[in-house]
């Protein structure tokens, strides 16, 4: 039992994780139809800077990260894809590819390409020992982070006015400009959300991991990706709920495979995913209609 | 009658010409890597340029061309040395260098025909990450399966013959192949559905089953140049086939013009001499006498990805916008 147990908060841990990549990358998509490839690099430049500012006091540190990822974020919107808002979503797509891989060499001409190590210590190291079950501090926080910015996230689409004007947007961006939703203002607002979680996300991701490099962004994006298209897109809840789901079946696939299986548990991951998408294209809370209607 | 022949060999002509002066100025060093380049980014353009569908896991296939090359030219004793645990028929196989591209073409289409079974009912992002978890897979199982590949690194001991006359043949195969296609009534009816998918199935055209093909010879394609990449090397690993060499050949379609040939042509000429150059001045070399050697290392990329943000900006439709090689001579009167 204990070890179902502690499998068991491994895979929520991890599944939360993942949701909040997928959250960040699924409010641009549903506002703005932008699959933005460059997600992972912002939480890669937000962990850069709180390897910079680590030495300050650590709610001073955790701003200075969260800020600066809502703000990139925006800049990114505002230099790559404003000039872009009439383009196919191909387009969209590859121009945020190449931002992905500026932002990427811009950090190898800055600060080099070999990973860095960061060490907090203190209290984030050890775990906590609950009946016979052993959690690990970090989860407890990941998990207990990512409730917080869900539910803030929740409250804040349902009760603010411009978090009316996102699920607007989001559901018919036309309308809802008639109806007087200052476009720009909206996207840069989601732009700007999403890099705060994406700001999160860094925070989380280096405290589990120990270690930066400039290529740490990869994993997150394709896992946003991944999420967010078997969640269903257009979907902020179904990206959520397709990190959790990725994040527990890939816990459950490290445990549950034979010893000569372990190493394809990757590629057995994204089998599944692919099989998903086939048996159901618009995702698990996607719309019904698949194709477009005329 | 004898106009329309010169007409219809107009563009590959063109194209071929072109391909082989600036090759021939360039020398084999520089050549040789961009004529790969090149077919790559033709393998890309059949399949993505012709249905608007941009797959971003290409490289599998080359990777699998590739590996497929490498395990049937090796030569036996060395296979038998590095892979200890091959099935018998490829511990003893081998082949020429010249059947050894067919050989793995063949075999990376028949992976890209099973694979398109399942895929071309997906369209846009979905099939965009469809495919890149395809690269996943692979690289996976080549990084794992030790028995068959080698592992994480790097299988050596390919014969590298490989001339710069020998990449100008292929290429301009490549280049013939890509051109037949296109002038098809697969690929027409392909280009429809890229253009209104809905008004293509109302006309009868069946979507999935034309991406299908236009998909499968994109794989035998790539296979093709996944193959000579290998021989070209005489050496690979699953490193070499992740995102960065995705990225350049996507940025090679995307600034050439994704919807004509001439358009992936023209790009990866442009990329390739522009990241030829760029590669030299940042290891302290002179390009024509001139020397910029303040550039650090990773110029190359910024300059790339910069160059695609503004050609996606300012001419979505690429530096070729979309058209062949213009007929230089006016039309004569119909």
């Amino acid at each position: 039992m204990t070890h179902e147990l502690q499998y068991a908060a491994d895979a929520l841990s991890a599944g939360s994780l993942y949701a909040l990549f997928a959250c960040g990358l699924a409010l641009v998509l549903s506002v703005a139809r932008i699959a933005n490839f460059a997600h992972g690099d912002v939480i890669m430049v937000a962990s850069y800077v709180l390897l910079v500012t680590r030495a300050l006091p650590w709610p001073l540190t955790v701003i200075a990260v969260i800020v600066t990822g809502a703000i990139l974020n925006v800049t990114i919107d505002r230099v790559a894809f404003r000039p872009l808002r009439r383009a196919d979503s191909v387009s969209l797509l590859v121009t945020s590819f190449a931002v992905s891989i500026l932002a990427e060499n811009v950090v190898d001409l800055i600060a080099g390409a070999t990973p860095k190590s960061i060490n907090f210590g203190g209290s984030f190291t050890g775990a906590v020992t609950i009946g016979s079950v052993r959690i690990a501090r970090i989860d407890l926080l990941t998990v207990a982070v990512t409730v917080v910015v869900l539910l803030g996230l929740l409250l804040f689409l349902r009760r603010s006015m411009i978090g009316m004007q996102l699920r607007a947007a989001s559901e018919d961006f036309l309308m809802s400009r008639l109806a007087g939703v200052r476009a720009n203002r909206v996207i840069a607002t989601a732009f700007a959300l999403s890099g705060a979680i994406a700001g999160v996300a860094a925070l989380l991701l280096t405290m589990q991991n120990g270690s930066l490099s400039i290529d740490l962004g990869l994993e997150p994006t394709l896992i946003a990706f991944i999420a967010v298209v078997i969640g269903g897109m257009g979907s902020i809840a179904g990206a959520v709920l397709g990190g959790l789901l990725l994040g527990i079946v890939s816990i459950a696939l490290q445990a549950i495979l034979p010893d000569n299986l372990l190493p394809y548990h990757d590629a057995i991951l994204f089998s599944a995913v692919i099989f998903t998408l086939l048996a159901r294209p618009q995702g698990l809370l996607g719309a019904k209609a698949a194709g477009q209607r005329v | 009658m004898r106009f329309r022949i010169i007409r219809a060999l107009w563009t590959p002509a063109a194209l071929i010409a072109a391909v082989t002066v600036l090759a021939l100025i360039a020398g084999s060093t520089n050549a040789s890597p961009a004529l790969i380049n090149l077919m790559l980014v033709i393998g890309l353009y059949v399949f993505a340029g012709n249905s608007g569908v941009l797959s971003f896991g290409h490289v599998a296939f080359m990777a699998i061309g590739a590996y497929a090359c490498a395990l049937i030219t090796i030569p036996t004793q060395v296979r038998s040395a590095v892979l200890p645990n091959l099935p018998g028929l490829l511990a003893h196989t081998h082949v020429s260098t010249t059947a050894a591209v067919l050989i793995a073409a063949a075999l990376a289409g028949v992976a890209g025909y099973l694979v398109s079974l399942p895929l071309m009912r997906l369209a846009g992002l979905a099939a965009g990450i469809a495919t890149l978890a395809l690269l996943v897979i692979v690289t996976d199982f080549l990084t794992n399966d030790t028995s068959l590949t080698g592992g994480n690194g790097n299988l050596s001991g390919i014969p590298s013959e490989l001339g710069l006359t020998t990449l100008l043949v292929w290429s301009c195969v490549a280049i013939v192949i890509a051109l037949l296609y296109q002038r098809s009534r697969f690929c027409r009816r392909l280009r429809a559905a890229r253009e209104d998918e809905i008004a293509a199935r109302s006309l009868g055209i069946r979507v999935e089953r034309e991406r299908r093909i236009a998909f499968t010879l994109s794989a035998v394609i790539t296979g093709g140049a996944g193959a000579l990449y290998a021989q070209y090397l005489g050496s690979i690993g699953p490193a070499s086939f992740g995102l960065s060499i995705t990225f350049v050949i996507i940025a090679m379609l995307i600034i050439g013009g994704m919807r004509s040939l001439t358009g992936a042509v023209a790009g990866a000429v442009l990329l390739s001499v522009v990241t030829t150059a760029l590669n030299n001045w940042e290891q302290g070399q002179s390009v024509l006498g001139i020397s910029l050697s303040f550039l650090p290392a990773a110029t190359t990329e910024l300059v790339v990805a910069a160059m695609m943000i503004l050609v996606l900006v300012l001419r979505p439709d690429g530096v070729s916008g979309g058209r062949e090689v213009p007929w230089p001579f006016t039309e004569p009167p119909r």
